[in-house]
């Protein structure tokens, strides 16, 4: 608004609830309220998600939170690489982006290029190609997913894996051309699964390409309860590499999943 | 090719782009000294021309940093 292109950090995603009026209210509605001769350029980076025993206040995974708010936009970076290309891109957009980081992958290690890198806001990645079912999945579940679609490739079951990467915007098309190519579909959520973020991408699965499905679409989610944190409770809670491939290898062989004979 | 923790890229997205524009600067508790609580750490402070000042809303410049948990 004055010039600057501010990075906030708020340290725990959970605090989001104490600055959240300033947030939702006032930062993510300025180009709005003031028809559009003001934009708020600003990045708010933030530790999100759980699986660290840090307990039901400093372990959410906020990000359906974040997607609910009109004017957001929201990005969630899944290795090194798209940290530093995911947060170029949010400090050059004219608008508030919510950046979450992923706290438990802050010690994991990655090959990142040298030189600018700059990605585009919107745009998911494909990580693994296959053409049995498609998995999204967000963050710091999409090393998980890949694991459990390397498992499950042993067993038969050929997965492609979507990197959602940007929640809003989102990026429909690479969705819904995987959904359509596979047939199936999972999500693996970390947030809670009452209007967790793959509630909504199902929903638009299910409107924009549902007679390409041959099952139903079926999320991976935390229940919803607060994140524990005891170390089993907590790990039992979390979607896990065992639960994703135990839960995809009973939809695909279910009669009832319409598997294509 | 460089091998980074996914912390070390926070700061190194951050630098990237503090080098590329005098406007961006980082706020947030002790983000300067500390590195925050996620210590992806910022090296070197903004000169006070900026208006930030080194208190717990500071703003600064990053570099490199350690520690969360295993590393």
């Amino acid at each position: 608004m004055t010039g600057m292109r501010p990075i906030a950090e708020i340290m725990f995603s959970d605090f989001f609830a104490v600055c959240w009026d300033i947030l939702a209210n006032e930062i993510a509605k300025s180009r709005y309220m003031t028809a559009g001769q003001m934009s708020f350029p600003l990045v708010v980076r933030s530790g999100n998600g759980g699986g660290l025993r840090f307990g039901a206040q400093h372990s959410q995974s906020v990000e359906n939170w974040m997607m609910a708010i009109l004017g957001l936009k929201v990005v969630v970076p899944s290795n090194a690489r798209d940290v530093v290309g995911l947060m170029a891109a949010a400090v050059r957009d004219p608008d508030p982006v919510v950046l979450l980081e992923e706290k438990a992958l802050y010690p994991v290690r990655d090959e990142v290029p040298d030189g600018e890198i700059v990605d585009t806001l919107g745009t998911a990645a494909i990580r693994r190609h296959g053409v049995d079912a498609t998995i999204l999945a967000l963050g710091n579940m999409t090393p998980r997913a890949i694991e459990a679609a390397d498992q499950l490739d042993g067993a038969g079951i050929d997965c492609t894996v979507v990197d959602v990467r940007s929640l809003v915007p989102l990026d429909t098309q690479t969705i819904l051309e995987s959904v359509s190519d596979t047939g199936r579909v999972f999500t693996v959520e970390k947030n809670p699964r009452l209007c967790g973020w793959g509630g909504e991408v199902m929903s638009i699965i299910g409107e924009e390409v549902f007679w390409d499905l041959d099952g139903p679409p079926i999320r991976i989610t935390t229940p919803h309860i607060p994140l524990p944190a005891a170390d089993a409770l907590e790990d039992f809670a979390l979607p896990s590499v065992e639960r994703i491939v135990t839960t995809v290898q009973k939809a695909m062989s279910s009669s009832e999943g319409g598997i294509p004979t | 090719m460089a091998q980074l923790t996914y912390r070390e890229a926070i700061a190194r997205g951050i630098a990237q782009e503090m080098r590329r524009d005098e406007s961006v600067v980082l706020i947030g508790e002790d983000v300067a000294a500390a590195g925050a609580s996620s210590r992806a750490r910022s090296g070197c402070w903004r000169s006070s021309a900026t208006g930030a000042s080194a208190t717990p809303r500071s703003a600064s410049r990053p570099s490199s940093a350690p520690r969360w948990g295993p590393q």
